[in-house]
């Protein structure tokens, strides 16, 4: 078995956007991340993928600076987030939930974000050119408790698009937006790719990412399965999960198997670099019985 | 911190109808109230300008409904990822209900100085120490009202219980014979102490709550 190895790179004097560095996080007795590292480059979009309950909230918690590290470090431009919060300045995000005050409207959330970020009134054209851009414009001063989950996610993505941030931290972003909002969201990443920003996108649901990413990480139950980047990226189409009796002792010296990752006894999640009935012979040709594979779409959906 | 302040006091002012009844009958109708029935027991209607100072001992409840919304809303998380510091949001917290509490303070004080001047053709006297303690106290309340925030079984029991027993000692007062001084400081000391112990407590982010 080939074991995942750390996807930071040694680049001399080069400061990465975000770095993280044999990070564990423990909470009592459960390891949520088990000495994890990978390093999202500047204008680059990393994936972190993983089935419910991988750890990826963890991660993106980790990267914003609300939770602090069991072991290893977490880096943020060469600082740490959970204990600088002026480096929190260059981060902007979007959580799993809501991030917008209820009790405000569209536009006193943007003037608040704006003011904690840049410490200055932000311009009102700029406000109104941003809303109009999220399909917010009518609504600009409705106070947001009347707002669907899809235009609180669209004044996220306001807020982003204002404050302007080196690097955005996303937590399954997608979620609650309809085609139009994804595709608006997905024109802004790359936006901001453009411009050089960090992307790093949390998400369970892989279709929603597409093929926008540059880097990825795939975890599973706080560990990484899977990786790779630039001209290593893997297919997502190569990867799934094996269920045959012993399958890990039992996958040795198949050169189609990149690389793979033990589940436990009896699974195994593996990238494959050649075609999947080629395996499903060879496999048979070893008279081993497969009781399951999954694609890594099924994988994700637990 | 402006920004903080500012949402902060937009907050204040939106809450919905039932809460800013409630905070009315809080800030108004239950000093006046005590007060008045002080000074008609005691017929002392001196202290009534002193019961005036009482009113922070119930900033407590408001204080800590903030600290609880802000939670309720999902909002805690996104105040720590912001680029603002815990002693900033603490800060902006206590600014912001600052003019609510001076504006609730000064419609009292009309009242009871009229009732004073009435009976003794004097008015009571409130000493700089006396407003730098209400504000002590009231600040001692944020802190304590940060107990929503964080993950300590224990911190938020004590807080909790605190807050009980001072609303339950300011109310005592009036029937009991004991110098509503000693109360204020023996109240003001315990707020601090437990308070600064939720800062300290805080100042580990991680044992903020989402």
């Amino acid at each position: 078995m080939t074991y995942p190895q750390p996807l930071y790179a040694q680049e001399g004097d080069l400061i990465n956007p975000i770095v993280f560095e044999n990070v564990s996080k423990v909470y009592g007795n459960s390891k949520v991340l088990n000495s994890i590292s990978f390093e999202v480059r500047e204008g680059e979009i990393l994936a972190l993928v993983g089935p419910n309950g991988s750890g990826k909230s963890t991660v993106v918690r980790l990267s914003l600076g609300l939770k602090k590290t069991s072991s290893g470090n977490i880096k943020i431009y060469g600082k740490d987030p959970y204990h600088s919060s002026k480096i929190r300045r260059e981060i902007g995000f979007m959580l799993d939930k809501s991030g917008i005050d209820p009790l405000l409207t569209a536009s006193e959330n943007l003037s608040f974000f704006y003011g904690v970020y840049h410490g200055s009134k932000p311009n009102k054209k700029e406000v109104l050119s941003i809303l109009d851009k999220v399909g917010l414009k009518d609504h600009i001063d409705e106070q947001t408790k009347t707002f669907s989950k899809g235009m609180l996610r669209r004044l996220e993505i306001a807020k982003i698009l204002l404050c302007q941030p080196k690097i955005l931290i996303l937590d399954e972003p997608f979620s609650g937006l309809d085609q139009e909002g994804r595709e608006l969201l997905i024109d802004i990443i790359d936006q901001f790719k453009e411009k050089g920003s960090a992307i790093l996108i949390s998400s369970h649901e892989i279709e929603l990412i597409g093929e926008i990413f540059d880097a990825i990480v795939l975890l599973h139950k706080g560990e990484i399965i899977g990786y790779g980047r630039g001209k290593e990226l893997p297919k997502l189409g190569n990867f799934y999960e094996i269920e045959a009796k012993n399958i890990e002792s039992r996958l040795k010296n198949m050169p189609m198997v990149k690389r793979s990752f033990s589940l436990d006894k009896d699974k195994v999640f593996i990238e494959l670099e050649g075609e999947l009935n080629e395996l499903i012979n060879k496999l048979s040709e070893r008279d081993i019985k497969i009781k399951k594979i999954k694609g890594l779409k099924e994988f994700l959906e637990g | 911190m402006k920004f903080l302040l500012f949402r902060e006091i937009r907050n204040v002012l939106r809450l919905p109808k039932l809460s800013k009844t409630l905070i009315l009958y809080l800030y108004i109708g239950l000093p006046l109230f005590a007060g008045f029935l002080r000074a008609f027991v005691f017929k002392d209607w001196n202290s009534g300008a002193n019961i005036t100072v009482l009113l922070v001992f119930l900033w407590i409840g408001a204080s800590s409904g903030n600290f609880k919304r802000d939670r309720k809303l999902g909002l805690v998380e996104i105040f720590l990822a912001i680029p603002r510091s815990l002693n900033e949001i603490i800060l902006s917290k206590f600014f912001a209900s600052l003019p609510i509490a001076v504006l609730f303070v000064l419609a009292d004080l009309g009242i009871y100085q009229s009732v004073s001047y009435y009976y003794r053709e004097t008015f009571a006297s409130i000493s700089p120490v006396i407003i730098l303690c209400g504000l002590a106290l009231m600040f001692s309340c944020v802190l304590v009202s940060l107990s929503a925030w964080i993950d300590n079984i224990t911190l938020k029991g004590i807080s909790a219980i605190m807050g009980i027993l001072a609303f339950v000692v300011t109310f005592g007062v009036i029937f009991i014979e004991i110098s509503l001084k000693e109360i204020f400081i023996l109240v003001l000391l315990s707020y601090l102490l437990v308070g600064t112990l939720n800062w300290i407590t805080a100042r580990d982010r991680e044992k903020i709550c989402g």
